[in-house]
């Protein structure tokens, strides 16, 4: 336990001053100590990063500071990334979600964090990048069999493909194959309502317990 | 003058941000007489929570109902959750400023498509420091050169150029120094665009006759109050499936 704690102080004072070299240090020692790395992202990294978003919401810390705290998460998520997988055994999964940030729009931070979150909450993640079509999603979640589209704007010039999306999946009858899950900066609960989307995730905590609702799995 | 005075009973009044300041003071010195104009403080849009309650303090402060016009988008949602109170406000439907100077909305949708990942300035954002330099400045203030790169690395991995966009050549001429200077240090490719003024223009000349929100225009009555979702326009371009 004293090993964990250890474990707890030194990576949670990497992200929040966004060491992202220091915190793959210490990822690794912790897998070096055979601390499970999902807890690792449990008990250490979500609580981080939500307290993080909360002290942003609160104008304590601004957006570099977040853009490099999650930055720091990401560089810890791809040292315990091959243990995870490792570790994944087929129940655990929980389905499979492609996501993106919509065509016109090249923030990515925010799903990127999703994208990690999911993955480590039992999801097989499809992580398309940024500027992504209608075109690219549809056709990437139908090859690949997902349960989930998820899309992420940060620009309102590409709210509007969501719905895009979500009707064309109406129009085509894929609505009942596919779910959507939505979020971003500009992206209400009542905007996705009023699309129609599926699910709707204000942080990534919250993105993932739809996200597992979604899929019957809470 | 009387009779400016009995076609605009309800006086007439623009809250923009100091950012739009240059662009449009020129356009309010021609046609409509303006009882009030004030700009508000530049840096209110990195804090949107701050932002709210600056604008809905200045509104709540105006004694006399008015149509006020807020030379402002939606800015990060600073301005949802805005009340009118006794006031008609005029909003331009847009998320940002960058299309009242870009020349209009469907010009800076279809840039977005086409440049994903631009970094537009005007003359009022390099005036108020917010361009690449002034950020990088300011923020080893703070943090170490190594954690402010690593800011700005982060902040702008995915752009790919600067675009100075500007009402006339002189406009342009004025900031191309320095925006060309924050581009070069970003590394990224550098561009101009001379814009026309007749959207904003119009914009502020038809939001003193509207009597309903259209296209361009939120119109919100006394005892309104905005959200996000009326920013929030349609797309031109309806998606077409490759695959059914």
């Amino acid at each position: 336990m004293a090993a964990f704690d250890e474990v707890k102080e030194t990576m949670g004072k990497a992200i929040v001053e966004g060491d992202d070299e220091g915190a793959a240090e210490i990822a690794q020692k912790a897998l070096d100590a055979d601390i499970d790395p999902t807890k690792i992202f449990k008990e250490i990294i979500t609580p981080v990063l939500t307290e993080i978003g909360e002290r942003f919401g609160r104008l304590e810390i601004f957006l570099p500071e977040v853009l490099l705290a999650a930055d720091a998460a990401k560089a810890i998520f791809k040292v315990l990334k091959p243990v995870i997988e490792a570790q994944k055994i087929e129940d655990a999964h929980l389905g499979k979600v492609v996501i993106g940030t919509m065509s016109g729009d090249v923030h990515e931070i925010g799903k990127d964090i999703v994208a990690i979150m999911l993955e480590v909450n039992g999801f097989e993640v499809n992580n398309l990048g940024r500027d992504v079509s209608v075109d690219t999603l549809i056709n990437t979640a139908r090859q690949e069999n997902a349960q989930i589209i998820a899309m992420s704007s940060l620009l309102t010039t590409s709210l509007p493909y969501m719905k895009d999306m979500i009707n064309m999946l109406r129009e085509t009858g894929m609505d009942k194959q596919f779910k959507t899950l939505v979020g971003g900066g500009p992206v209400t609960s009542e905007w996705a309502a009023a699309i129609g989307a599926d699910g709707y995730g204000k942080d990534a905590s919250e993105a993932v317990l739809v996200a597992k609702k979604l899929v019957g799995a809470a | 003058m009387e009779s400016q005075k009995k076609a605009h009973a309800e006086p007439r009044g623009l809250i923009g941000c100091e950012v739009l300041r240059g662009a449009v003071e020129p356009l309010l010195k021609v046609g409509l007489v303006w009882d009030f104009v004030e700009f508000l403080d530049a840096g209110l849009h990195t804090s949107p929570q701050k932002l709210r309650p600056a604008i809905q303090n200045r509104l709540d402060a105006i004694s006399i109902p008015s149509r006020i016009f807020l030379a402002y988008g939606l800015c990060g949602n600073g301005l949802e959750g805005l009340k009118s109170g006794k006031h008609t406000l005029v909003i331009p439907r847009n998320g940002d400023c960058i299309p009242l100077l870009m020349g209009s909305y469907k010009l800076y949708a279809a840039d977005l498509l086409e440049n994903p990942g631009t970094y537009y300035l005007s003359e009022g954002w390099l005036n108020n420091d917010f361009h690449p330099i002034g950020q990088y400045n300011e923020w080893l203030e703070s943090y170490n050169v190594k954690t402010a790169r690593r800011m700005l690395d982060l902040c702008f991995k995915h752009y790919r150029r600067v675009l100075l966009m500007g009402f006339t050549r002189e406009e342009l001429e004025r900031g191309r120094s320095l925006a060309s200077e924050g581009a070069d240090f970003l590394g990224l490719d550098y561009m101009e665009k001379l814009s026309s003024p007749q959207y904003l223009q119009t914009l502020l000349k038809t939001g003193m006759e509207l009597t309903e929100s259209n296209e361009d225009l939120i119109l919100l009555p006394p005892g309104g109050e905005t959200d996000s979702m009326m920013f929030i326009r349609e797309i031109e371009d309806k998606h077409i499936p490759s695959e059914t």
